[in-house]
């Protein structure tokens, strides 16, 4: 009896199980995806670093050094590899004949005789050789220009050409790949043996890069502590490299979460609804005498049918959406791609939700009474008072009063529909957001440089004699800075801009506070007192012996406010007075600020950011494009950046943003054309009777339908301004929290499209809405008046 | 008197499992206003198939129906909606109403949505008062439709049926689901509604309603096996015993 009821209820209300499957065939592919992601995202670079044999300790250093040998000695030591290099700036480059002149920084040319640690190509696959004539590169070598496989690369040293073919772009956990950083190229050992005997003073480095895999690092940081010349980066830093690809990773598992969130707060919404509009089967049965656990059994065995099918189907979706998604943020990463068991528990999840919804639902089930068969639903008693408006005193039109009565009468329902609507709209906005943030100048005091600059040069190429020459001493002494600001700044009064130049440079010391040690970045800013920049508590470095620490270098050392630390800035030791803390991405988050005329050891010097100027009159955002384009002109330098422009080049985002902004449009689509029409057409199975009704006595098809759109509308239009007042401290609380993710930060500016998000993707919402809402009560035109008398 | 309403040859045929089941056979039918028509019959004769094809809830398979001079066959669905809406009132065994509104709303919304009234909302909504004035049931105005009782919830639903002032109020069982005192109050009202001018067609099980009818049809096997004239009831209990005694006598000829 028990399956044959079962099989009916089956049979007779096949749409709405039908929906219902679709539904959870949704929720299981978003939740099976998504999880997929949030795994393969959080747990991306140890993965990374575990596939490819990353190094403990990475030792940069001059090629006559031998510290190689020395280190392969050591007990602690496992395994040494060495990868030989030589550095050559862009003038030495051709791509397919014209100049790279979108190249910046010196390149790196790695010999491929022995490779330090695994890379990988664009397809994830290994990169076990590097054919003679061929090479591969970081992505950061391109800078975006368009090169194909086996378009050809001219190298020319000492007047010598060599001609390269180009196999594809690399991937590597040990080299910072990012656009401001050295892009790298390997060759086949051959090629690269012949071009290096044509070097003589072409190239400005030459290098010997160690990777040690030891289960010791500080005795290997020990051992090669006292060679002169040499960069020491741990596992722990290579992290670093990554955070603008797990910048766009965070924000899109954001999306993700809103997306899931919304079909289950849809899903938990239909099985309530399609239980509770089962009150005259239940009360039959219960008068009948079958026992609520029979009952509930009958639901519950129901959906967990319906949810182990829908979940099965999911799951084989989830692969290619999964796959996709990831697709979009692993520009420099190799995630785990797809984890078949990930994937199956996200689906077990699903089904496990399901099942606890549905007996969360049924409860109610033991608060039904016989009575409830013959009393649709009501017994008079526990039902409060529905009608909120008065149809007499209101003057809204029939229609328009009774949707906008059915729901004020059903708040709880409505709110909950308003809830998911909020959530796939704020899904749009804040993907907006997130685009529109990272392609603007809001997080530039992020990147370590004064919040009032106007402009960035990071060119080293450029015309002016003076500034080149400056460029070119710039890292030799503590004092070369003054040089290169005075003819920066001389350069601009000459040119009618007159303005400020800074400069900022940073080193990598080792810092001790108790037991605790932490290779950390500190920052130094020429020309500028270290109070211009943002300190979330405490004040500025204001002399040599203070510093202040992110936070999360402050909790690495466990330090606070006051304490001192003790910095190894390469063979002497410096104590220093934390004065406060700042949030950056430098260095994951792993940075310190001094004051601006604090020495550095440049010997440890780790990164610079170019040029900033600050011009006098502080003009708008169009007058300092016009200075830009006149900075260009005179200098011949192309890499003069606003703000904002320096930070869409920096994290590389706009574009991987936009295309997540779009995709995740086109999922809200779908995910609310999936909301609405089950839940309208769970609306529309509760409400057949009094549909019927409303035919009887007269009311046409279109009242009928234009009832039940405009309710789904108020709705959606409610959930607009909602997102509408929600969207902006949401998305500067999410971007915080994905920010701190990757670097310290405790707060940050956000910038937004104010037409994108307060009208194009409520419009988008409520266009779906309505258009949804109207064909699925199309279908109430298959009630018919006549149906009044005979429906249950 | 006026023919209100008119069928000619009226078929309906439903296909069930590809099974033709002919539910009302060639039925000829005329209703003058003024009348109150009682169709009685065994269940599944048709009764109250016949009361939706006639009232145009329902398509008709084949034959005519003019209510009030418009062949409803004719009519597209807007303008049946249209003309139930203006000119029909129904009642029904189950009080439908609309769950959100209340008791007063429920009466009034027929007449809020029709072309055809020209009163403010709160003129109608004080007709909607003196209806419920009328029918006893003046108290429960803004009360939800599950704090009253069946048979004050039924004389609302006549409320309703009347707002428009229809030329014919069409009622489907309308004491089915009431006890005897409530169904004798309800039966009154549409009396009362009768003598005021009302056309009503009625479909019944109850003898003891029929008897207060002007008319009785009879059907069997969708077709209609015998009509009786019983004159307008205006009298008191003694009548009315003897319209029943006559009626069951009637009924029991016709094989009741």
């Amino acid at each position: 009896m028990f399956w044959r009821i079962l099989k009916k209820d089956l049979k007779r209300k096949k749409t709405m199980n039908i929906i219902l499957l679709l539904f959870v065939i949704l929720c299981s592919m978003l939740a099976a995806a998504s999880l997929n992601n949030i795994v393969a995202v959080t747990g991306g670079i140890k993965h990374f670093m575990e596939i490819s044999d990353a190094p403990d300790v990475k030792i940069s250093m001059p090629v006559d050094e031998d510290l190689d040998k020395k280190l392969i000695a050591l007990p602690e030591v496992e395994k040494v590899k060495v990868e030989e290099s030589f550095y050559l700036t862009a003038e030495h480059f051709k791509l397919n004949g014209e100049k790279h002149k979108d190249l910046i920084s010196g390149t790196a040319l790695i010999s491929g005789k022995e490779f330090g640690c695994k890379y990988f190509d664009a397809e994830n696959r290994e990169i076990t050789s590097v054919p003679a004539g061929g090479f591969y590169c970081t992505k950061n070598f391109l800078q975006g220009a368009p090169f194909e496989k086996d378009d050809i690369l001219t190298v020319t040293i000492a007047e010598e050409t060599f001609s390269l073919s180009f196999e594809g772009i690399y991937k590597t956990v040990a080299q910072d790949t990012n656009n401001s950083s050295s892009p790298y190229i390997i060759l086949n050992s051959a090629d690269w043996d012949k071009m290096n005997g044509s070097l003589e003073d072409s190239a400005f480095m030459t290098e010997k890069t160690i990777y040690v895999k030891t289960n010791d690092v500080d005795a290997v940081i020990k051992a090669a502590g006292d060679t002169e010349g040499i960069s020491v980066y741990t596992k722990d830093q290579f992290s670093s490299y990554f955070m603008y690809d797990m910048l766009t990773a965070y924000i899109l598992l954001a999306a993700c979460g809103l997306l899931v969130a919304a079909a289950f707060v849809t899903l938990r919404f239909a099985i309530g609804f399609t239980i509770s509009e089962e009150f005259r089967e239940i009360g039959v049965m219960k008068a009948v005498g079958i026992q609520n656990s029979g009952i509930r059994s009958i639901y519950i065995t129901k959906y967990a049918a319906i949810s182990l099918i829908g979940s099965v189907i999911g799951y084989v979706a989830s692969i290619p959406l999964s796959s996709y998604l990831l697709k979009s943020v692993q520009g420099s990463i190799v995630f785990s791609g797809n984890n078949t068991m990930i994937g199956i528990t996200g689906s077990a999840a699903v089904i496990v939700l399901i099942l606890l919804f549905s007996y969360g639902c049924t409860i109610g089930i033991n608060k039904m009474s016989p009575i409830d068969a013959v009393r649709s639903g009501q017994t008079g008693e526990r039902f409060g008072k529905r009608s909120v408006m008065h149809l007499g005193r209101s003057k809204l039109p029939a229609t328009g009063f009774m949707a906008l009565n059915d729901v004020l009468s059903a708040p709880k329902q409505f709110a909950i529909i308003t809830v998911v609507f909020t959530l796939c709209v704020l899904m749009m906005t804040v993907m907006s957001n997130c685009a529109v943030t990272l392609s603007s100048d809001k997080p530039i005091f992020l990147f370590g440089i004064p919040v009032e600059t106007d402009a960035s040069i990071l060119d080293n190429d450029i015309s002016n004699d003076a500034i080149k020459q400056a460029i070119g001493e710039f890292m030799t002494s503590n004092d070369s800075w003054k040089s290169l600001v005075k003819e920066t700044e001389k350069m601009l009064d000459e040119n009618g801009m007159p303005g400020k130049a800074t400069v900022t440079i940073s080193c990598l010391y080792t810092t001790v506070h108790g037991d605790k040690s932490v290779g950390i970045s500190y920052h130094v800013t020429r020309n500028t007192p270290a109070d211009k920049f943002i300190y979330d508590e405490g004040t500025a470095p204001r002399k040599p012996d203070e510093v202040a620490l992110t936070a999360a270098a402050m909790e690495k050392l466990d330090a606070r406010i006051g304490d001192r630390i003790k910095v190894n800035t390469g063979g002497a030791e410096e104590e220093l007075i934390i004065t406060g803390t700042f949030s950056t991405f430098m260095m994951g988050g792993m940075a310190a600020r001094l004051c601006e005329d604090a020495e550095l050891n440049l010997e440890k010097l780790n990164n610079h950011m170019g040029i900033q100027i600050e011009f006098d009159d502080s003009p708008d955002e169009a007058e300092i494009g016009r200075r830009i384009e006149k900075l260009k002109d005179v200098t011949g330098a192309e890499k003069i950046y606003s703000n904002a422009q320096m930070v869409e080049t920096f994290t590389e985002m706009s574009g991987t943003l936009d295309m997540i902004k779009k995709m995740m449009m086109l999922m809200t689509v779908i995910v609310t054309a999936l909301i609405v029409i089950l839940m309208e057409r769970s609306f529309i199975s509760k409400e057949k009777s009094e549909i019927a009704l409303m035919k009887a006595v007269g009311f046409q098809d279109g009242s009928v339908i234009g009832q039940h759109t405009l309710r789904f509308t108020l709705a959606a239009v409610v959930a607009s301004v909602l997102a509408s007042v929600i969207v902006l401290p949401f998305s500067k609380a999410l971007l915080t929290f994905i920010f701190a993710q990757i670097g310290s930060v405790s707060s940050t500016g956000i910038a937004f499209d104010a037409v994108e998000i307060f009208a194009v993707c409520p419009a988008i919402l409520i266009g779906v809405t309505v258009i949804g809402t109207l064909l699925t009560a199309l279908y109430t035109k298959t009630i018919k008046a006549s149906d009044t008398a005979s429906i249950e | 008197m006026n023919t209100v309403l008119q069928t000619k040859g009226l078929c309906k045929t439903y296909i069930v499992n590809k099974r033709q089941n002919n539910v009302l056979k060639n039925i000829d039918l005329t209703i003058s206003e003024g009348e109150m028509v009682a169709i009685m019959g065994p269940s599944g004769s048709g009764k109250s198939t016949l009361l939706y094809c006639v009232s145009g809830m329902d398509r008709v398979t084949a034959g005519e129906v003019i209510f009030n001079g418009k062949e409803t066959a004719k009519l597209s669905d807007k303008a049946l909606s249209q003309l139930r809406l203006d000119e029909m009132g129904f009642i029904f065994q189950q009080m439908y109403m609309m769950k959100n509104l209340s008791v007063l709303d429920n009466i009034i919304l027929p007449a809020v949505k029709s072309k055809k009234n020209t009163e403010s909302r709160k003129q109608t909504e004080e007709r909607g008062r003196q209806l419920m004035r009328r029918l006893g049931i003046d108290d429960v105005g803004d009360n939800d439709i599950n704090e009253v009782s069946g048979g004050q919830l039924q004389r609302a639903c006549i409320c309703r049926s009347m707002i428009n002032s229809p030329k014919m109020i069409f009622a489907d069982e309308p004491t089915g689901a009431l006890n005897r005192s409530s169904s004798d109050e309800v039966m009154n009202e549409l009396l009362s509604l009768n003598r005021d001018g009302t056309t009503i067609m009625c479909v019944t099980h109850d003898p003891k309603v029929a008897a207060k009818c002007s008319r009785i049809l009879y059907i069997v096997d969708g077709g209609i096996m015998g009509e009786k004239e019983m004159g307008h009831f205006d009298g008191g209990e003694k009548e009315l015993r003897d319209r029943e005694r006559e009626l069951n006598n009637w009924l029991m000829e016709q094989g009741w």
